[in-house]
C-alpha cells in the first residue's frame, strides 16, 4: 500500500468512527478490511487511538469541572422553605389519595389495575455509549427516539431490526415496548434471555418480568420474582409495596 | 443564561459555559441523588461531573439536537442512570473507588487490557509536544473544523492544518507502539 492508498484509507476510518461515511462507503471499508490485512490493521489501530484520545479528552473535562469544583464552597442542603413545600404537597396529595380509595366502591384492585399502577417505562436516556456499528446504532438511535415518544409499535420494529445479541441492554427497552402493548409473553421472553446472558439492567429485568407474570395473572411467579427484586423506587421500582398490596 | 443558550454554546464549543452551568445544579444533584442512592458526597460530585461529560459529548455528537425537558432534567436523568451504574459496579466488583470505568465497549478486550491501553495512549499525548496534542484533541474530542483549528493555531492555510494533524496523528502512533514495544 503506497503512501496516497494509506492517507485514504486512514481518513476513511476516521470518518466512519466520527459517523461520517455513508452506508455505501461503510460496506467499501468493510469489504477491504476483510480482503486486505494493512487496511484492516490501520483500522484496529486507528480506532484504538480514537477511543484513547475520546477517553483522554473526558478525564480532561471532568478534570476542568472538577477545578470549578474546587472554587465552590461544599454542597449544600437545599432550600427548606422550598422542601417544606414540597413536604405539604405531598401530604395534601397522600390525603386526596387516600379520600377517594376510601370511598372507591372497589377496593380491591385487580392485577391489570395493580399492573397499571406501578408499570413505568424504561427510562431513556443515552448514557453516550459508542457503538461499534453505525447502521444498528443509528437504528438504536431512531428506535430510542421513537420509544420516547411512546410510540411502542414502531419502536419495537426498529429495536428488533438493530438488537444483535440478548444481552444488550436495549432489549431492556424492546420488552417494555411489548409489555405496554399487552404483548406479555414475548415480553417475558427477552427478558428472560437477557436475564441469562447477565444484561446489566439486572434488578430492572427481574422487577418487569414480575410485572409480566402479574398482568399474566400467574401471582405465584409474580410474587417469585418479586423476591429477588431490591427496591429503588426512584426508578418506579417498589417490589415491598407491591408485594404487601398482593398479600 | 437560559437552557437554550447553555446547549448552543456546548455546541460552539465554548467550555466557558461549564462556570456557569455546573453551580448551577451542583448542590440540588448531590442532595438528590444522594438520598435516592445513598452515595456520599464525592462520589455524588463525581457522577455530577460525569454527568456533565456526558451531556457535552451529546451536545456535540448531535445526540441531542433540542431538549424535549429542562436541561436540569436533562442532566438529573442521566446522573441518575450514572448512579445506578455506580451501584451495580459496587454489587458486582465490590469496589469502593468513585469513578466507574466506562465499559461501553467492551466486546472484544477485557476492563485491564483496556485500561492499560488507554493509559498508554495518556502517555504518549501528554508526551506531544504543543500544538500536537492540542490539535488532536480539538479535532478527535472536541469535533472542531479544520477552519476553527486553523484560525486557533493560526496555519496560514487549512491544508497546512490537515498537513500538521496528520504529522501529529503518526507522531502519536509511533509514541504508542514504541510504548507497547518497550513493555
Amino acid at each position: 500500500m503506497n503512501i496516497e492508498e494509506s492517507t485514504y484509507w486512514e481518513d476513511q476510518v476516521i470518518k466512519y468512527l466520527n459517523g461520517e461515511l455513508t452506508t455505501s462507503e461503510m460496506i467499501v471499508l468493510q469489504k477491504e478490511r476483510e480482503t486486505n490485512k494493512l487496511v484492516n490493521d490501520l483500522y484496529v489501530l486507528n480506532e484504538r487511538l480514537y477511543k484513547g484520545i475520546q477517553s483522554v479528552g473526558r478525564n480532561e473535562l471532568q478534570e476542568r469541572l472538577k477545578q470549578i469544583d474546587e472554587k465552590l464552597p461544599p454542597v449544600q442542603k437545599v432550600n427548606n422553605k422550598r422542601m417544606t413545600w414540597i413536604r405539604l404537597g405531598m401530604a395534601a396529595a397522600l390525603v386526596l389519595i387516600a379520600t377517594f380509595w376510601f370511598l372507591s366502591p372497589n377496593k380491591e384492585p385487580n392485577n391489570i389495575e395493580l399492573f397499571d399502577t406501578y408499570f413505568k417505562p424504561f427510562v431513556v436516556i443515552s448514557n453516550g455509549a459508542t457503538r461499534g456499528d453505525t447502521i444498528s446504532s443509528n437504528t438504536l438511535d431512531e428506535a430510542i427516539k421513537v420509544y420516547s415518544n411512546s410510540d411502542y409499535q414502531n419502536a419495537i420494529g426498529l429495536f428488533s431490526a438493530a438488537i444483535s445479541s440478548p444481552n444488550q441492554d436495549e432489549n431492556m427497552y424492546l420488552a417494555v415496548c411489548h409489555l405496554a402493548l399487552d404483548q406479555t409473553q414475548p415480553a417475558i421472553d427477552i427478558l428472560s434471555a437477557y436475564l441469562k446472558s447477565n444484561g446489566s439492567f439486572e434488578n430492572d429485568a427481574r422487577w418487569y418480568l414480575a410485572l409480566s407474570f402479574l398482568k399474566q395473572n400467574q401471582l405465584q411467579k409474580a410474587i417469585e420474582w418479586l423476591n429477588t427484586v431490591l427496591d429503588n423506587p426512584g426508578a418506579g421500582i417498589k417490589p415491598t409495596k407491591l408485594k404487601e398490596t398482593l398479600k | 443564561m437560559n437552557d437554550l443558550f447553555i446547549v448552543s454554546q456546548i455546541k460552539q464549543g465554548e467550555l466557558k459555559v461549564f462556570d456557569t452551568l455546573y453551580p448551577r445544579y451542583r448542590d440540588e444533584f448531590c442532595h438528590w441523588i444522594g438520598k435516592q442512592s445513598g452515595l456520599d458526597e464525592e462520589t455524588c460530585k463525581d457522577v455530577y461531573q460525569q454527568s456533565i461529560v456526558i451531556l457535552f459529548e451529546n451536545i456535540r455528537d448531535g445526540k441531542l439536537k433540542e431538549l424535549t425537558s429542562s436541561l436540569k432534567t436533562y442532566i438529573f436523568s442521566i446522573g441518575r442512570n450514572k448512579a445506578r451504574e455506580h451501584r451495580l459496579y459496587q454489587v458486582r466488583y465490590g469496589s469502593t473507588s468513585s469513578i466507574v470505568p466506562d465499559t461501553s465497549n467492551e466486546n472484544d478486550i477485557d476492563h485491564e487490557t483496556r485500561e492499560e491501553q488507554f493509559e498508554t495512549i495518556e502517555k504518549s499525548l501528554n508526551a506531544l509536544v504543543d500544538p500536537c496534542k492540542g490539535i488532536l484533541m480539538d479535532f478527535y474530542y472536541y469535533k472542531k473544523s479544520i477552519k476553527e483549528i486553523t484560525e486557533r493555531f493560526g496555519y496560514k492555510n487549512t491544508d497546512s492544518t490537515k498537513n500538521q494533524k496528520s504529522k501529529c496523528m503518526k507522531k502519536l502512533r509511533s509514541l504508542v507502539k514504541d510504548k507497547i514495544k518497550a513493555a
